[in-house]
């Protein structure tokens, strides 16, 4: 193994630098190895002249690799700081290179190409993350700078530096994976030690990694590349088994089947509120009706749930509805709240997220059918009619 | 007493004479012709997707039509004058706004009403200074030169950042920095372990919490009913003692116990912005240099230095010349606008005002014209 170093909890001393070789006492192939889709790799994949993959087999311990990082939604980190192959370390940077060619490639249905693509940019942040924990700080600072775009890293008082401002202008990269309010923010800069920059590098590689796959995906045109790579077949073959059974199984074409127990805690508040006869507030009976039009309910059914509100009229209330489902006014059928908003506007319920794996509602309550349908699939007696059933408030 | 056409009329003449001689006061913003603008008039109708090339326009707008409230848009687009979804969003400044209602968390009428003494506006400015240096300045960096203060004229003050990145950021960023500001931050607990360290890192919301809770003294445990509760005063003493936040170390039923004091810190040290207006990336926001229609006070720019001093009452205040005579019905408290007064004594009477004063103390409901012809 390439790094003989344990994790620092923080940094010490000055940040290794002119060491002989790129990247400090860590040779160019080693960097590669442990992040394949920065710099260091594509020196080694242009030295290499594996870019396109041309005539490329997969063999059974390629395949193995890739499917490993295809996998799992939750990797382990320690599973997967200790998979890099810093013997071969060209292994690493075609697995990564068959990995981000399979979603261009692939004729799988969207939504299973995102779940994958999720699965492997999870993964390989995931190790990001945890190999940046042994890393020295020069190396961290080079791949913030150069493979995430922050100008001006500086190194301060054993801390890696970065302007509160350009952290921002990155925040398409970002998103809410990182949280403001968590992020160690002084003066306008923020202030990474060796824990903190790990974290916030990993939630850029995840980014950073869809951006790529975005840029792949644009530059093969409209309607996806015209060839197809042989090795693309025998790798579908065997990673179609691990896409989920399909949203078909869970109501199909977008619409799910509606189990009010289910509900995410913000949803279940709103409804137990119209229930009860109460007023919610706008942004509330918006943000219900919006999760309603996305898990596939009818208008009706959603109007039937206002129904029971003490300021209830139908025709208002249609047409709020018929506006967020985008059948009026813009034609823009609107999209439920994100966690973070809900929070915000405090109808969140409970403290942290009800499901730290989602942060929108109706990816909670897709997990939570999710569940609900594997424990009946694991010898529940409840059929099918009865979890179609819709519940009412 | 007048009639309701009347009573305008009286109060869009007061108005009239500000903007007549006070136009210089108005302010100019930047990119002018990227801007919407939008106009509440007497008599209630509401004009928006106005568009002006250059200031004078604008000001020789507001002089002509004497609108009560004027707006202009937080945003600049490429075609302001067009439909919303048309007009090609450029960037906006990112907004905060404190009002004395969200702010106090009261649900006192009179505030409600729009009637703020004095003593009210000094709680709301020293909550607006501490927003402005804890957050704005201390955590994002910003200074003088890269935000603009600004009295609203009504409840509260407002707080406009002017400078890239801010201007560019989009909802969800936007949403982000409510939170930081509104809600703060709180570690949530560690499912395995038995030694907790609350905080990863020693800034942000981490050192707030962490300052905070190190300085809590008998009085707020009294105010919690934890004052002979031994484990937050073990969970005070540890923050006492650890050098930064990342050095505290508590067990379970100390963390439990933190959680406690957390709450009330947060309770207190957030400020209460109007999460709606910081959000929205197409907001019109009040127009610095004109009148607060629903107040006569004026929305004013105003440094930093100036805030200190800063009494709306004194330094908001229309200079009319004219006068106009007032049945005074319920005032609540003395108001004291351009060195005259009217205090809930004079309830009941008809007194010759300054019409700024006059035009107080009618729109807010508390008197009203006594035979005043336009």
């Amino acid at each position: 193994m390439g790094c003989g170093c344990g994790k620092l909890s923080s940094w010490v001393g000055e940040p290794a630098g002119g060491r002989g070789g790129m990247g400090g006492g860590r040779g160019v192939e080693d960097l590669a190895a442990r992040y394949p889709y920065s710099h260091w790799g594509s020196k080694l994949i242009a030295e290499l002249g594996v870019e396109d993959l041309d005539g490329y087999t997969l063999d059974e311990g390629m395949l193995k690799r890739v499917l490993e990082r295809f996998s799992s939604d939750n990797p382990d980190p320690e599973r997967v700081e200790f998979s890099v192959d810093y013997l071969n370390p060209s292994n690493e940077v075609v697995a990564y290179l068959v990995g981000m060619g399979f979603l261009v490639y692939s004729r799988l249905p969207e939504y299973a190409k995102m779940r994958l693509g999720s699965r492997l940019f999870n993964w390989l942040s995931v190790r990001t993350g945890e190999l940046l924990k042994t890393e020295e700080p020069r190396i961290v600072s080079e791949l913030l700078s150069v493979d995430f775009s922050l100008p001006n890293v500086i190194w301060e008082d054993g801390k890696i530096v970065v302007g509160l401002t350009d952290f921002l202008r990155m925040s398409h990269m970002w998103e809410s994976r990182l949280r403001l309010v968590e992020l160690p923010i002084h003066r306008g800069k923020l202030i990474l030690d060796g824990k903190s920059a790990p974290l916030v590098a990993s939630q850029l590689c995840f980014s950073r990694l869809n951006q790529i796959l975005e840029e792949k995906l644009r530059l093969s045109g409209p309607g996806g590349p015209r060839t197809r790579p042989s090795w693309v077949d025998a790798l579908e073959a065997e990673v179609s088994k691990l896409v989920p059974r399909s949203w078909e199984e869970l109501g199909g074409e977008g619409v799910l089947p509606r189990v009010a127990e289910e509900y995410p805690p913000c949803m279940k508040e709103i409804m137990a509120q119209m229930a009860k006869g109460l007023e919610p507030p706008h942004f509330a009976r918006f943000a219900f009706a919006a999760f309603m039009r996305m898990i596939g309910a009818p208008k009706e059914e959603t109007l039937k749930a206002f129904s029971t509100t003490s300021d209830y009229k139908e025709n208002i209330a249609s047409y709020h509805i018929a506006h967020i489902y985008g059948e009026i006014g813009s034609h823009t059928a609107y999209t439920a709240p994100s966690c973070d908003t809900l929070k915000t506007a405090r109808l969140c319920p409970v403290e942290g997220y009800c499901n730290p794996k989602a942060k929108h509602p109706v990816t909670v309550y897709k997990i939570n059918l999710r569940k609900d349908i594997n424990s009946n699939r694991r010898g529940a007696t409840q059929s099918r009619e009865t979890l179609n059933t819709d519940t009412k408030p | 007493m007048v009639t309701d056409m009347c009573r305008e009329e009286t109060l869009k003449s007061i108005l009239s004479e500000y903007y007549r001689y006070n136009y210089s006061k108005i302010y100019k913003p930047n990119s002018i012709d990227g801007r919407e603008f939008g106009f509440n008039f007497f008599g209630g109708s509401f004009k928006r997707h106005i568009g002006f090339k250059v200031f004078e326009e604008y000001v020789n707008y507001i002089q002509r039509m004497v609108p009560k409230d004027v707006y202009y848009s937080i945003a600049t687009y490429l075609e302001p004058t067009r439909p919303m979804n048309e007009k090609g969003w450029v960037n906006a400044e990112l907004p905060f706004d404190l009002d004395a209602e969200q702010l106090l968390k009261t649900s006192d009428e009179l505030i409600k009403s729009g009637w703020i003494s004095q003593s009210v506006y000094e709680q709301i400015k020293q909550r607006f200074l501490y927003l402005l240096e804890d957050f704005i300045e201390a955590d994002f960096g910003l200074d003088e030169k890269d935000y603009m203060l600004v009295f609203s004229g009504g409840r509260g003050y407002h707080i406009r950042v002017l400078v890239e990145p801010y201007i560019n950021l989009d909802q969800k960023l936007r949403r982000q920095i409510v939170e930081y500001v509104s809600i703060g931050y709180k570690p949530s607990e560690p499912i395995k372990a038995n030694v907790f360290q609350p905080f990863p890192h020693d800034y942000g919301w981490n050192r707030k919490l962490f300052e905070y809770i190190r300085v809590m003294g008998q009085s707020q445990l009294e105010e919690l009913g934890l004052s002979s509760d031994l484990t937050a005063k073990r969970v005070i003493s540890a923050f006492r003692k650890a050098k930064n936040p990342s050095s505290v170390r508590l067990n379970r039923s100390e963390f439990t116990s933190m959680q406690k004091l957390l709450d009330f810190v947060l309770g207190s040290y957030t400020v209460a912005v109007d999460e709606r207006v910081t959000v929205d990336i197409n907001r019109l926001l009040r127009a610095p240099g004109t009148v607060h229609g629903g107040s006569g006070l004026v929305c004013k720019a105003i440094t930093k230095n100036d805030l200190e001093g800063f009494d709306p009452f004194r330094h908001a205040s229309m200079e009319n010349v004219s006068r106009k005579r007032v049945h005074v019905k319920r005032v609540p408290f003395e108001v004291v606008i351009n060195d005259e007064s009217v205090s809930p004594e004079l309830n009941g009477k008809e007194v010759e005002l300054n019409s700024a004063l006059a035009y107080y103390v009618v729109v807010r409901g508390g008197g009203d014209f006594v035979d005043e012809a336009v």
